[in-house]
């Protein structure tokens, strides 16, 4: 009975006991260059950024390097070589209306982004092989090719708001895609959801913001970053592909809806995806960790460029 | 069809050529050989003619049945722990003869001690190992309970998993491929308290045999291995019970005769008592809190039960039930008043599993030469978890709030088998088994039911999740245990295989061969080739055994998994004391299924969606030298071996070392008994550390539509797989104290785990370390630790048996 009387102490001593805490060490590892770049059919400008990567428990900032070379190839022949530039995004808002009833804006700064950026004379051309070479002191030259794809053929669209009805039984906005697939070869796409802000920059240019959207419904649509969707053509190779998306309800009043279709590489779209596994997986102990690839020869980061089909919803 | 074709005649063929010699006037000795003191039926016991260098061995009830020329016979009758018996006679009849083994068996015999025909080195089957139970008892066991699966565990080409945890890794498999049979039953979740303990109760075992390959053709739905574990039958004749009481849990068996030599039962139950012991400190710890009462706990339990009836010589029934629990529950209910208002709040949690196996089995012996066995099993695993909230506000008495919120999990497999087997021994050269079953799975991949319901709002009541699937799951089988000429014997058959789900049908022809041939100097060279296939699939996270594991079946998405492997060996056995043995194998594994990167068990949705399929393979080497007599017995087993996975989705599609892939990995067991009162045992592994994703490099990634957040940081890891943990060692050792007293034995046994207090990794993790200097300013610092969960940790405990 004596033992009975002191077993409880001795099982929590023997809990406490249990952890022990021990450092590992891990090899140190080349910095390299970290390049990120992505470009949409029609833009008239390249955009790159350029970082390095730094030994996991280096206590130094990464920060930008401003002092790399980076030069754009069109199959190979130098189109130009990207500038260090600030590019700088305002906003403004309506606050009134003057006494001749015209209308009074505040303009506000929404971003300021130093970048390097080269100005193209015309878009980049389907079926055309693209490279970004970065070259900076003291790092090894990192380069990235891409290749600019057809735009997805997207056959039928339809928008139905509060069409569709979400897992725990609320109404949804439902779209409705219908995506003819090229045969015979492996394609990949992006889907992404654009809400206009409600402001007009001061350029006129509508500032877009991304919305979530949701596709658990159809077979093989997979999340993407930032609330995109991606699918890939395994499961429809060569046929129409019906897809069903749903979105929170939509407050229409002076907005307008975006749907963008694109064709991006199979380098883009394990990027995003992973992205987003990395995102959910952060912080959970018990998920598998992820592996971010990069299409950066020498480094790391991502270059992607994107052949697109939109549908704007006024 | 083609290939069954030519399977069958294969098969066929062999049976010819065994035949050339039948054309004798021949008489078959048949019968059950069981313990003499208990009456419980000896597996695999032998039974031999060292005269005629004839013999066979009992099948899993017990029988034998043995054919030979009319002449004079000198037979005997060995198992391992028991003394051999020997005895002759003049066949020139068929005889039915049951042969009682052990002390006080009251046969014409000379007990001898050479039993040469039991050696590892005259059996055809390779990659097998049977571990005494009573050799199991006696290993020292982490907090003191006795855990037939971390036994297993110290074998050769069986690996564990985390620190502590019962999951076996069988040549380069994950502990999904293992199929654990208890009584023929498949057990699906075999852990207690999150993999640390298995739900096997040691008490109520009788035998365990592992196969880890050249898988007999009646074995079928797994990739790496079989772990046949049958449960006692209960003593035929007089009531004995054993018990135990341990640092956290207790256990009592009772057996005995319903009807003396005629009907039997056992029963054993084990709970622990963690609840128990933790509740006066929860109940202080509440104390603390006046308005709030506090009470949570854990315990699990299982009991195991089986009734055993001898209807006639010819005609047996058993029936056996396994069923187990874990139960984590946590309640805090909130009271307080204040004025003219009352406030109300509890919320309840509660986490269960937990497993259900009975088998209804029939023998039948059709004649001396045909034994049938008819089983009907039914089995199921759930999950339940659930949280209950409820808050309810008074103003004067009178309710002006009042809301409830409830979610529950649901989630589980569910089986109906249905199977006949026959062993039948037309002559001693061949034993030829076959058979046919079916089973009912349904499957329930996980339904989350919320209901809310609040005062002024709409009330919800709603399903997520994936609804139930059925499927069907076909076998047939064929195989011969083949003697030819004094030193060759093989075992060949085929398993075939059909699974039926969402109207898709999957079939499979599964060829098993196993071959042996004798040496001079009594060195056995074996090879063996099997195929496999698995149509469930396990979705678990890989180094604990959490109750969330999930049981799938393949559907027209996920394919079923299946191998090959194939293993080359030699056997010897010397100075009559040591077994010694070295085998190499290659496996491949296709369709192999794995979390895609980033998934979690914790996610909802289509499990389809999260997963993906891959390849495997695992090649190496095990070496093995058992000592199984004399006072201190034994054994040290070394694995070589390499295992990798390749997932189109993971790590960029590259070849990666599986997590458990173990360079080496060494086993030492040694048991010696000082005299009948004292016994000691120690043992220690050696294994080389696990592969582990580590982040080496961190960048900073500018994504699309960064406007306000600036660039992404991103951990880059090393490929998958590429770090190792610190290799795992450690010691155990047990003493046991065994003293008769006047009325029952009692046993005290004292032991320690991981004696010399290593700290072994268990996971390795990322934490932020801030130095501050003089100033009182601080630097974060990043380090990569290691958490060590059991260090030295001992235990004792108290039993009596009667």
């Amino acid at each position: 009975m004596k033992l009975l009387k002191y077993s409880p102490l001795m099982f929590f001593a023997l809990l406490f006991a249990c952890e022990q805490v021990v450092d590992i060490e891990i090899p140190e590892q080349d910095s390299q260059l970290v390049l990120s770049s992505f470009y949409e059919s029609g833009d008239l400008r390249i955009k790159a950024n350029l970082t390095r990567s730094l030994h996991i428990l280096s206590p130094e900032n990464a920060g930008d390097i401003w002092d790399a070379s980076i030069r754009f190839y069109e199959n190979e022949v130098l189109i130009g070589q990207l500038e260090d530039q600030l590019d700088t995004l305002y906003a403004s808002y309506q606050i009134g209306i003057d006494s001749l009833g015209n209308p009074i804006y505040d303009t506000y700064l929404i971003d300021i982004q130093r970048a390097y950026f080269l100005d193209l004379a015309a878009p980049l051309q389907t079926g055309k092989t693209y490279k970004l070479l970065a070259e900076a002191p003291d790092f090894k030259p990192a380069f990235a090719t891409q290749e600019l794809l057809p735009a997805p053929n997207v056959v039928s669209f339809d928008y139905k708001p509060r069409a569709g009805v979400s897992l725990d039984g609320g109404s949804v906005d439902l779209f409705k895609l219908g995506i003819q697939d090229l045969a015979g070869e492996d394609n990949y796409y992006e889907i992404a959801l654009y809400l206009d802000d409600a402001y007009d920059d001061i350029d006129t240019t509508r500032f877009w913001q991304q919305r979530y959207l949701e596709g658990s419904f159809t077979p093989g649509v997979e999340e993407g970053q930032g609330g995109s969707l991606l699918t890939r053509d395994d499961l429809f190779n060569g046929n129409l592909y019906n897809i069903d998306l749903t979105t929170w309800p939509i407050d229409t009043t002076n907005r307008d809806i975006r749907l963008v279709v694109k064709s991006i590489s199979r380098d883009k779209y394990l990027f995003s995806k992973s992205i987003n596994a990395y995102w959910n997986a952060e912080g959970n102990p018990f998920a598998e960790p992820v592996i971010v690839p990069t299409n950066v020869e020498n480094g790391l980061g991502i270059f992607s460029i994107e052949n697109s089909t939109e549908f704007i919803v006024e | 069809m083609k290939k069954t074709v030519n399977y069958v005649l294969f098969v066929f063929m062999y049976l010819l050529c065994t035949q050339a010699d039948a054309q004798q006037e021949r008489y078959t000795i048949s019968g059950y050989v069981e313990d003499a003191k208990t009456g419980e039926k000896l597996i695999a016991a032998n039974v031999f003619d060292p005269e005629k260098n004839k013999g066979t061995t009992t099948n899993v009830y017990g029988f034998y049945s043995i054919t030979l020329p009319k002449d004079s016979v000198y037979l005997a009758v060995s198992y391992v722990g028991y003394e051999t018996k020997y005895f002759r006679m003049y066949l020139d009849k068929d005889i039915s003869m049951n042969l009682a083994l052990g002390v006080g068996a009251e046969l014409d015999e000379i007990v001898v001690t050479a039993e040469k025909y039991e050696r590892v080195e005259q059996k055809t089957q390779m990659s097998q190992v049977s571990v005494p139970i009573k050799q199991i008892k006696k290993l020292p066991a982490l907090l003191g309970e006795v855990d037939i699966l971390k036994s297993l565990q110290l074998l050769p080409g069986v690996q564990s998993g985390g620190e502590g945890t019962s999951g076996l890794y069988v040549r380069g498999g994950s502990p999904d491929q293992n199929l654990i049979l208890l009584d023929g039953v498949p057990v699906y979740n075999v852990s207690h308290l999150f993999g640390f303990f298995s739900v096997f109760n040691a008490d109520a075992i009788k035998n365990v045999t592992l196969t880890k390959g050249g898988f007999p053709a009646r074995f079928g739905g797994r990739l790496s291995s079989v772990l046949e574990i049958n449960m006692k039958e209960g003593n035929m004749k007089e009531i004995k019970g054993s018990g135990s009481i341990g640092l956290i849990s207790s256990r009592l068996t009772l057996e005995g005769p319903i009807v003396k030599d005629k009907t039997s039962f056992i029963i054993s139950g084990r709970r622990t008592y963690l609840d128990l012991l933790a509740r006066p400190f929860i109940k202080q710890a509440s104390a603390v809190e006046e308005d709030i009462d506090f009470t949570g706990g854990y315990y699990f339990y299982d009991v195991n039960a089986k009734i055993n009836h001898k209807f006639s010589e010819k005609d047996r029934l058993y029936a056996s039930v396994y069923t187990g629990d874990d139960r984590f529950y946590v309640k805090v209910n909130e009271n307080y008043s204040y004025g003219n208002e009352e406030y109300d709040f509890g919320i309840e949690s509660s986490l269960d599993w937990g497993n259900l196996t009975s088998a209804l089995r029939y023998n039948h012996l059709w004649s001396n030469k045909l034994f049938s066995n008819v089983t009907a099993t039914y089995s199921r695993y759930n999950l339940n978890t659930g949280i209950t909230a409820s808050e309810t506000d008074k103003y004067n008495g009178e309710v002006v709030y009042d809301a409830s919120y409830g979610a529950k999990y649901l989630s589980g497999i569910e089986d109906l088998n249905g199977k006949i087997d026959f062993d039948y021994l037309p002559n001693p050269s061949n034993h030829i088994r076959f058979g046919a079953g079916v089973t009912h799975h349904t499957f329930k991949p996980g339904a989350l039911n919320f209901k809310i319901s609040a005062t002024d709002s709409s009330p919800l009541d709603t399903i997520v999740g994936t609804g139930n699937t059925t499927s069907m799951d076909y076998v047939a089988y064929v195989e011969d245990e083949i003697t030819i000429g004094e030193n060759f014997k093989a075992n060949i058959g085929v398993h075939g295989s059909a699974f039926d789900v969402e109207d898709q049908l999957y079939f499979s022809i599964q060829p098993r061969v196993g071959l042996r041939y004798l040496l001079p100097g009594d060195v056995a060279i074996k090879a063996s080739y099997a195929t496999m296939t698995q149509y469930l699939h396990l979705l678990t996270n890989e180094g604990i055994g959490l109750p969330t594991d999930l049981w799938l079946p393949s559907t027209a998405r996920i394919k079923p998994e299946s191998s090959w492997q194939a293993a080359l060996g030699i056997a010897k056995t010397f100075n009559d004391k040591f077994e010694f043995s070295v085998e190499g194998y290659y496996k491949k594994m296709d369709n192999l299924i794995s979390y895609k990167e980033g998934a979690s068990f914790i996610d909802f949705g289509d499990w389809q969606d999260k997963v993906e399929q891959g390849s495997g393979d695992s090649y190496g080497a095990e070496v093995f030298v058992q000592k199984k007599k004399g006072k201190t017995t034994g054994w040290v087993g070394y694995t070589l071996s390499w295992t990798n996975r390749q997932f189109e989705n993971i790590n960029s599609g590259k070849v990666y070392p599986f997590k458990y892939d173990r360079r080496h990995d060494i086993s030492a067991v040694v048991i010696h008994e000082f005299n009948e009162r004292i016994s000691a045992s120690a043992t220690w592994v050696y294994g080389t550390g696990n592969a582990i994703t580590l982040p080496v490099s961190r960048a900073e990634v500018y994504l699309p539509n960064d406007y306000y957040n600036g660039p992404t940081e991103i951990e880059y890891p090393s490929e998958k797989n590429a770090y190792r943990m610190n290799a795992y060692h450690r010691m155990d050792v047990g003493v046991d104290f065994i003293k008769q007293k006047k009325r029952y034995k009692r046993k005290f046994t004292i032991g320690a785990y991981n004696m010399y207090n290593r700290k072994n990794p268990f996971f390795i993790f990322a934490s932020n370390e801030r130095t501050y200097d003089s100033n009182g300013n601080f630097t974060t610092v990043r380090k990569f630790k290691q958490l060590s969960i059991f260090t030295i940790i001992p235990s004792f405990s108290w039993g009596f048996e009667f």
